[in-house]
This record gives C-alpha cells, sequence and structure tokens, in this order.
C-alpha cells in the first residue's frame, strides 16, 4: 500500500485523502442525523442511543473486539500473501471503490443493529409528568405502553433518593401520544400538588402500586 | 377530521344530551358508545421543546339514543353513585333493667346506598368531537 502511493503523483495522493476524510465526515453526519433523529423520538430512542453506542465501543475495546481484529488481519495477511502481489499497482478508483463499499456496509449493518435495538427495548417501566392540570387533577405524561386505560397507578415523590407514594392515581384518558393521569387519591406526603417542570421532575408515575397502599385506599373508600 | 374522530358535536339538548353529524350514513346505530371530547392546548415537551399534540378534554362517556340519517343523539352513558348515607341510633334504656345494675344501650345502624345519578358532560360545545369506542 505504501510503495503504491509513493508512486502515485502527489495530487492523486492528495485527492485521495480529500475523498476519503468527505466520505468519513458524511459516516459521521449519517450517525448524528440518526442521534438527532433518535432523540426527537425519545420514548425507545432517547436512553436508546447511548446504549447503542455503549453497546459499540464495548464490542470494539474488549478482549473479544481485540481477538477479533486480529483474528481479521491474520486471515487478511494470509490471503494477500497468498493470492496478491504486494508490488503490483493499484487503480486509485478501484481503491476508492472498496473503501465506499466497505463503508457503506458498515453504515447499513450500524443502521440495522441501531433499528434492532430499538425493537427489542421494552417501554421504560416509569414516566415523569410533562404537564399538571390543577383544575382537573391531571398529570399528562407520554405515551407508553405499560399505562393501558383504567389501570391504577402509583405517582411517587423522588426526594434524596427515596421515593415516596405521594398520590393514588389512575390512567385517565390515551391519546396517541400523551397519556392522562387523573389523581383519584392525595396521601398527603407532598404539600402541594408540583405544577412546575422542576417539580414535574421529581414525581414519577409507574404503574405499581404496593399492595398496603391499594389495602388502605379500599378501606376508606368502603367507609366513605 | 382525523381518523380517530368519528364526528362532531352540532347541536346541545340538554347537559345529558347531545346531537352528533353522524347518522345511519356513516353506520351509526342505536347503543353504539362515543367518548366526547374538547380539544384543548397544545401539549409541549419541557425537555425537547416538541410539540406533542392537542389535550383531549374528556367530556364524557356516551351512548347513541336515536339516529336519522346525517345525525345521531347521544346520550351520557356515565353515573356517578353518590356517597351511602349511613344513620346511627342509639337508644338507651334505664328502666326496670337498670335495677339490676345493667343498663341497656341498643345501637341501630342503617346504611341507605347512595343514589346513582346521569353525570352530566361536563364543558360540552358545539365543535367538540367524538370518538368511536
Amino acid at each position: 500500500m505504501t510503495n503504491c502511493l509513493d508512486r502515485l503523483p502527489q495530487h492523486s495522493i492528495q485527492e485521495l485523502s480529500h475523498l476519503f476524510t468527505t466520505h468519513f465526515k458524511f459516516t459521521i453526519r449519517l450517525v448524528e442525523c440518526k442521534e438527532t433523529y433518535a432523540h426527537s423520538h425519545r420514548n425507545h430512542s432517547e436512553v436508546g442511543t447511548p446504549i447503542m453506542k455503549e453497546k459499540i465501543f464495548s464490542g470494539i475495546f474488549s478482549l473479544s473486539g481485540v481477538s477479533l481484529m486480529l483474528a481479521v488481519a491474520g486471515f487478511v495477511s494470509a490471503l494477500v500473501t497468498m493470492f496478491v502481489d504486494v508490488a503490483d499497482r493499484v487503480s486509485v478508483k478501484l481503491l476508492i471503490f472498496v473503501i465506499l463499499l466497505s463503508v457503506s456496509l458498515l453504515v447499513i449493518l450500524l443502521k440495522i443493529v441501531f433499528d434492532l435495538t430499538n425493537e427489542k427495548r421494552p417501554a421504560a417501566p416509569f414516566e415523569h409528568p410533562i404537564m399538571f392540570l390543577p383544575d382537573e387533577k391531571i398529570f399528562v405524561i407520554r405515551r407508553n405502553e405499560n399505562f393501558v386505560n383504567s389501570i391504577i397507578v402509583g405517582c411517587y415523590s423522588h426526594q434524596d433518593a427515596v421515593d415516596r407514594l405521594a398520590y393514588i392515581a389512575f390512567v385517565h384518558h390515551v391519546q396517541d401520544e400523551v397519556i392522562q393521569i387523573k389523581i383519584q387519591r392525595d396521601l398527603g406526603i407532598l404539600r402541594a400538588i408540583p405544577s412546575s417542570t422542576n417539580e414535574l421532575r421529581s414525581l414519577i408515575i409507574r404503574p405499581v402500586v404496593p399492595v398496603t397502599a391499594l389495602e388502605q385506599y379500599t378501606k376508606e373508600n368502603a367507609s366513605e | 377530521m382525523s381518523d380517530r374522530y368519528f364526528a362532531k358535536v352540532v347541536h346541545i339538548q340538554d347537559k345529558y344530551t347531545v346531537v352528533i353529524n353522524a347518522g345511519t350514513d356513516r353506520g351509526v346505530v342505536i347503543g353504539k358508545k362515543f367518548l366526547v371530547i374538547g380539544l384543548g392546548e397544545v401539549i409541549v415537551d419541557p425537555e425537547t421543546k416538541e410539540e406533542l399534540e392537542r389535550l383531549e378534554v374528556v367530556r364524557g362517556h356516551a351512548q347513541v339514543t336515536h339516529v336519522q340519517g346525517k345525525i345521531a343523539t347521544l346520550r351520557s352513558s356515565e353515573y356517578e353513585k353518590m356517597a351511602d348515607e349511613r344513620e346511627i341510633k342509639k337508644v338507651t334504656s334505664r328502666g326496670g333493667v337498670a335495677i339490676f345494675g345493667m343498663p341497656e344501650d341498643v345501637v341501630t345502624e342503617t346504611t341507605r346506598p347512595g343514589e346513582q345519578r346521569l353525570r352530566e358532560f361536563k364543558g360540552v360545545q358545539v365543535g367538540d368531537l367524538a370518538i368511536a369506542v
């Protein structure tokens, strides 16, 4: 390869380097675009993209990654030694074609991995409310498959790394993108119902209510 | 109108009854259930600033009671139960039995189940939408 490049005219090497850089930048841009897209489709992808990155990096920079690289290098060198004359000239067009083909294949494979990662990830087991409607005592959360119409949910106040059940609520209405959660019982943990963005961040809504809280709720309902 | 919204409320008869602009021409039959909603503000994700969709304000659940060619009459199909009434009567008898040092208290507790009332459409307006359930 070095021999080939030595024999090439200077402007060809520059062109080759420019082409390679452009293609590499294009690939990075493609991945960035995917990340932006993923961020805008938060429920599955906001959490998914860093995980995917981690998976790829851990796959490459791991013992199996290193051993795979060694294996591939050995395989390629064996093939080259057996069938290819390394002193021969290589066409720049052919070289660019091979680079283009391999990078395209890599991007396609990355896309497939990305899509599969999204497909297999189950919906988050909790949601933070994004809005509170004080008149109706309704929290609005993003659509999540774990929140089915009419089920009882728990609203937990997350403070000092401790979750405390603050409200018992139920799924009031499911829309295409959001879900309305109506408060049914205030357990008196919080002085006022969180309404600002920061306050809402400290509230976690889960489709799970402790059985003791449910029993208490049932008893109170019966006595009313 | 999107597929999600079947029809529009075109007339409000009373607190419990509304008329929609779909009838036998669109396959509405007596007994068909609808959810009547009004469209509220646009919900924006505070983190991503992404506009999600307009909030659907639930007015109430309804059922078709009468169908015409192009319109149908819907009546609220939800009931709200009033709280049970509990009456406790305590009668203390200090007559002849009290002589033997055993005063007798009679406590009578009666529970009257709360009555069920048809729930009215909350804030329903002309232009609200009906979703087929």
